[in-house]
């Protein structure tokens, strides 16, 4: 396949140009939905990395958490305002802190492994929530964004961050796309059903894990640093709060796992009803999305991205049938 | 010629039980070596030895002419000691060219080219390839669960070639397969396997097979080697009649043809007809008759992964089933909910014991009573004890503290107690020693006695031929005899 | 340290993880017998407390004896215990039985944050406040500081329940038929025990006790939102401190960490919350099924 016939490239591609489009249209209040959606987003491409192959993080909020207080204390402490700068080190630190737990979680599985993930974020909350020097539980709040030489106000300043991170999210997604083609990101089922097999075949499920993790774990800490510049504040409670571990596995749930793009458009409706729930509801809000993830469960257990596949899987039917092998 | 594979003095035990024993094997380039045995007789142990799955307790395995002992399974298959599975380890979630794909994708890439893509066009036509050398290609969109069985097994062992193996080990390739398809996948096996020069060494219960496509043969019993000649001079050996074939290979084909649906006289107690059953994917059952007629002793017979299992756990309820009727009097058991079997006074005991740990073994026994609220339980518990008086002596001790035997006779007295119409027993005599064994037999001849309506399964029927009314040999989730 | 810093650490220790007990045992027989974790386990603590603060409230408007309000708490639990029990286990998980265990865990969050709206659509967001039981017992004197009677009493609820359930699960018919499903469904189906039924018992015994301990802390806290969120991922720590499933377990596990968060608060306020998932993470390290994992029958 080359990279014109990559439908999923020219989705995202087609994605970023109407995103930048739109941020001369929206309001502000939308264009911070829409960041956040791809903040969220991010982290649940995380969770869908791993969920191909059959696990599941109910502690994701840690890498979350990780990069968007990577992004809050060099503010508040060294000053760093730059986006370029703060993000990679977001990233990374989120990246090393992934690869370390990795060389013990990759060895477990199941519900052990969501529920020990759980148990490290709930100690970075713990840690976060009680130590005044990291903020406490009233958080940093961040010095306006830079990017590079160019420090905008006001208005231009979100304009700015907007721009910003839809082209970066257009990256990252187009490198987990090239990664989820690759021999390595293509273990999924085989992780997922049969790692003896798979060791017989040459690889231990083990390291596949292991990289999935740590691919993970980038992408939360992505998300978490997009996140913190877009809030401009960073706290315990919304950010690493075992429910905000539960709202990304929700989002994941929500898109599917059948696509790069999908947690981002599952990331944005999950944005969206929670918006409106919250603003037209604010009583029944939870019971809205709660009620909405048990309707997911039940009546769409492979989530919003298997409506399009359900929909071209016809169309394939019918090309594999007229040529025999049409589709790979 | 030259060996690909030399192994010396491996060793291998689990706990008491020594699972292989002083093995000396030299497999020399182009062989195909078949390797024979009864269950349990330490043929897939010692291919879990070979290729790095278990660690060996001692001794020396070369392959082509390198030390491999204690090297992984991934270390093992990358120098081209490869295998397939008796149950074939597909992915089944995936297409047959997915599959492949992944296979050769791992064969192919290391460090940073596992980062490439996986799929390419050069790569997809050697996958094509592949598929059409195991006459698969037809299949090559159909995901790995809905395969059929013969297929699935064909492309299991594909996958296990892709790497080009100097010697390729296939746990028994054919089990799983009907009669009537194994000749024709053996065919397509060997004749890929030819074709690529594959050494290969393979596990093998049907003699049929071993006889057609095999140079020589390694017949194991009991964790040893104890004939190690061409195939001709091997199926003569007295060792390997006695203790590998037994009495069904002798009967075997004529019994087979004798084979009849033939109708009983009187009442039956448990009335299957045409029963197929599937865990999962895979279908172990096909068509199924058979029946219990009251107060006989029926017998199920077959070897492992015939389908004896499957078909008493569909009888209790624990499978659904596919087709077929299955009646206990006038009772129509598929409509009925698992759990009233017991009501219904059927008593079931599993091969592997399924004790309650935390209680007694008169707890254990009382299960049944307690959860379909019988009455007369005092009488009939009496009537156990009669039966069995070593049980009486122990059942006060906690399950967990009795030996596998004294377990075995606790989950009979189990089934006992609320069997009062049908007993299912599976394999009673299995994973037993002899001693309690030949109680079994015992305590089997006087429930006879009593009148009581039983199926027994076992692997033979060695030990129990003279209490059977009735005989059902079942191979390959079919009843092939019926006497 | 002294000595009388110690006892005081182990008093605080024992009334907090007292409590952890009565929300998590809950948790564990649940999770023991029908294989799942259950979140909505929180928002039962939350009903059991909000229900009982409501009708003390009424209760001590009323001139009837004092100590009747122990009866209002186990009724309020009971009442709540039942309701629950048959509407998200009959509703909601007889349908799930056959999903990924993870579903089923994202299933039972979901109806958590629904029964959450629920709480606040009947209680709204105001604060409950029913402290008059805490007076009814009394106070003592420990290491010069004053405990109320009415939190050790507490410790000793614990006691009872972890003595009752121990004795009604090793001791009674019920209990061993139980003990037959947690080892092995199939085999108990085929023994005649009705697991479905089984396990609708099972949902609202855990759902009781879940609301025993919100009603029995009801009078002791300020009943508000968002007591659910909190107690229930710390009721998670323990049951995997203990061994999902282990009635022993829960026990040990909610003693260690209540222990653990009493020194903590005393020595080091910062490390409050950081020391129980530590403990936990640790545990889940060395001894990934628990401190307490279930018994094996000898295989050979």
């Amino acid at each position: 396949m080359t990279w014109r016939q990559d439908k999923t490239l020219w989705g995202l591609t087609i994605g970023l140009a109407a995103l930048l489009l739109l941020n001369f249209v929206v309001p502000d209040w939308f264009r911070s939905i829409l960041t956040l959606s791809l903040a969220r987003g991010s982290v649940a491409l995380g969770l869908l990395v791993l969920w191909r192959c059959g696990l599941i993080s109910f502690g994701h909020a840690l890498y979350f958490g990780v990069g968007a207080y990577t992004v809050g204390l060099m503010s508040r402490y060294l000053g760093i305002t730059d986006a370029f700068l703060t993000i990679a080190c977001g990233v990374v630190t989120a990246g090393l802190l992934a690869y370390g737990l990795g060389f013990l979680l990759r060895q477990y599985r199941g519900i052990f492994f969501a529920l020990l993930n759980m148990a490290f974020s709930m100690i970075l909350y713990g840690v976060l929530a009680k130590l005044e020097e990291l903020g406490s539980t009233d958080g940093i709040s961040l010095e306006t964004t830079t990017y590079l030489w160019y420090a905008p106000l006001g208005a231009e300043n979100k304009t700015a961050l907007f721009v910003f991170a839809v082209i970066l999210t257009w990256g990252v997604a187009v490198l987990v796309h090239l990664y989820l083609r690759s021999t390595l990101g293509n273990m999924t089922t085989a992780v997922r059903e049969n790692e003896i097999r798979l060791g017989y075949l040459g690889y231990s499920g083990e390291r596949a894990v292991h990289a999935k993790f740590v691919v993970s774990g980038l992408l939360g800490g992505f998300g978490g640093a997009i996140a913190a510049l877009t809030i401009g504040h960073v706290d315990p409670d919304s950010m690493v709060y075992w429910p905000v571990s539960g709202d990304f596995v929700f989002i994941a749930i929500l898109s599917g796992t059948g696509n790069v793009t999908a947690p981002f458009i599952g990331a944005l409706i999950y944005e969206l009803i929670r918006t409106y729930a919250f603003d037209k509801f604010p009583e029944i809000w939870q019971l809205i999305m709660g009620g909405t993830l048990l309707a997911i469960i039940m009546f769409l257990p492979n989530g919003l991205w298997s409506l399009v596949d359900r929909w071209r899987g016809r169309k394939a039917a019918v090309a594999t049938l007229r040529t025999g092998k049409e589709e790979a | 010629m030259s060996a690909v594979l030399e192994v010396h003095d491996l060793e291998k035990s689990f706990g008491a039980v020594v699972a292989a024993h002083d093995i000396n094997v030299v497999v020399e380039e182009g062989e195909t070596i078949g390797v024979i045995g009864a269950n349990g007789a330490g043929k897939t142990t010692f291919v879990n030895l070979v290729t790095g799955h278990l660690p060996p307790g001692g001794g020396t395995v070369e392959f082509m002419g390198r030390d491999i002992l204690g090297l992984s399974v991934r270390a093992i298959a990358r120098m081209g000691l490869c295998r397939s599975f008796q149950v074939p380890q597909v992915f089944l979630s995936e297409t047959a060219f997915d599959n492949l794909m992944m296979a050769y994708g791992v064969a192919e890439e290391d460090g940073a080219g596992l980062l490439t893509p996986l799929v390419e066009e050069e790569r997809a036509t050697r996958v094509e390839a592949h598929l059409a050398r195991y006459q698969i290609s037809e299949y090559r969109d159909v995901i790995g669960s809905a395969l059929p069985q013969g297929i699935r097994k064909l492309l299991d062992i594909a996958m296990a070639t892709v790497r080009k193996p100097k010697l390729l080990m296939l746990d028994e390739p054919t089990s799983g397969i009907s009669a009537e398809e194994k000749f024709a996948i053996m065919d397509i096996l060997m004749q890929a396997l030819r074709e690529e020069r594959t050494t290969v060494l393979f596990i093998e219960h049907d003699m049929e097979i071993v006889e057609r496509y095999v140079d020589r043969v390694l017949a194991f019993y009991q964790g040893e080697i104890i004939c190690d000649a061409p195939t001709a001079q091997a199926m003569r050996d007295q060792g390997v009649r006695e203790y590998v074939l037994g009495r069904r290979h002798e009967a075997g084909a004529e019994a087979r043809a004798a084979a009849s649906g033939r109708s009983s006289s009187g009442e039956e107690t448990l009335a299957v007809s045409d029963l197929d059953v599937s865990i999962g994917a895979t279908q172990i059952l096909r068509g199924v008759d058979l029946n219990v007629p009251s107060g006989s002793m029926c017998g199920l017979i077959g070897r492992n992964g015939a389908g004896k299992t499957t078909f008493m756990r569909a009888v209790m309820g624990a499978l659904s089933i596919q087709r077929g009727a299955v009646r206990l009097g006038d009772v129509d058991l598929a409509a009925t909910p698992a759990h009233r079997r017991a009501h219904l006074g059927i008593g079931f005991m599993p091969e592997d014991r399924r004790l309650v740990p935390e209680l007694t073994a008169e707890e254990n026994i009382l299960l049944p009573v307690w959860a379909t609220g019988a009455e007369n339980t005092r009488a009939r518990l009496q009537w156990i004890y009669g039966l069995m008086p070593e049980v009486e002596e122990f059942r006060h001790r906690g399950a967990t503290s009795l030996s596998g035997g004294q377990q075995k006779f606790v989950a009979f007295a189990r089934a006992l107690m609320c069997g009062t119409r049908l007993l299912l027993l599976d394999e009673p005599g299995e994973g037993i020693a002899p001693i309690f064994a030949q109680r079994m037999v015992e305590i089997l001849d006087d429930l006879k006695k009593e009148g009581a309506s039983v199926l027994v399964a076992e692997s033979n029927d060695v030990h129990i031929a003279r209490l059977l009314d009735r005989t059902f040999v079942i191979e390959r989730g079919s009843i092939v005899d019926d006497a | 340290m002294d000595f009388e810093l110690l006892l005081i650490i182990l008093v605080d220790g024992l009334v907090y993880g007292s409590y952890l007990f009565m929300v998590a045992v809950g948790l564990t027989v649940i999770c023991g017998v029908q294989k799942l974790l259950n979140v909505t386990h929180g928002a039962l603590y939350a009903f059991g407390a909000y229900l009982t603060a409501t009708l003390l409230i009424l209760y001590f408007q009323v001139d009837w004896p004092q100590f009747g309000a122990f009866a209002v708490m186990l009724f309020a639990a009971l009442f709540l215990g039942v309701l629950f029990g048959v509407i998200i286990e009959r509703g909601l998980l007889r349908h799930l039985y056959h999903e990924d265990e993870h579903i089923i865990v994202l299933a039972t969050f979901a109806a958590f944050l629904v029964l959450e709206d629920v709480l606040l659509l009947i209680w709204g967001t105001d604060p409950y406040l029913a402290p008059e039981p805490l007076g009814l017992l009394g106070s003592t004197e420990i290491a010069g500081l004053p405990f109320d009677n009415y939190s050790l009493s507490m410790v000793l609820l614990s006691a009872v329940v972890a003595a009752v359930l121990w004795y009604g699960l090793n001791r009674t018919q019920f209990g061993k038929l139980l003990l037959a499903v947690i080892h092995d469904r199939e085999l108990a189906q085929a023994m005649g025990i009705n697991v479905n039924r089984i396990f609708l018992l099972t949902f609202m015994l855990g759902s009781f006790l879940g609301a025993l301990g919100g009603a029995y802390q009801a009078p002791a806290i300020s009943v508000q939102p968002g007591i659910g969120v909190e107690v229930i991922v710390l009721a998670f720590a323990v049951v995997v401190i203990g061994g999902m499933g282990s009635i022993p377990g829960a026990l040990i596990g909610s003693v260690i960490v209540g222990v653990a968060r009493a020194f903590a608060v005393h020595q080091e306020p910062a490390l409050e919350l950081f020391v129980i998932y530590l403990i936990m993470a640790a545990v889940l390290i060395v001894r990934p099924q628990g401190l307490f994992a279930p018994a094996k029958p000898r295989t050979i």
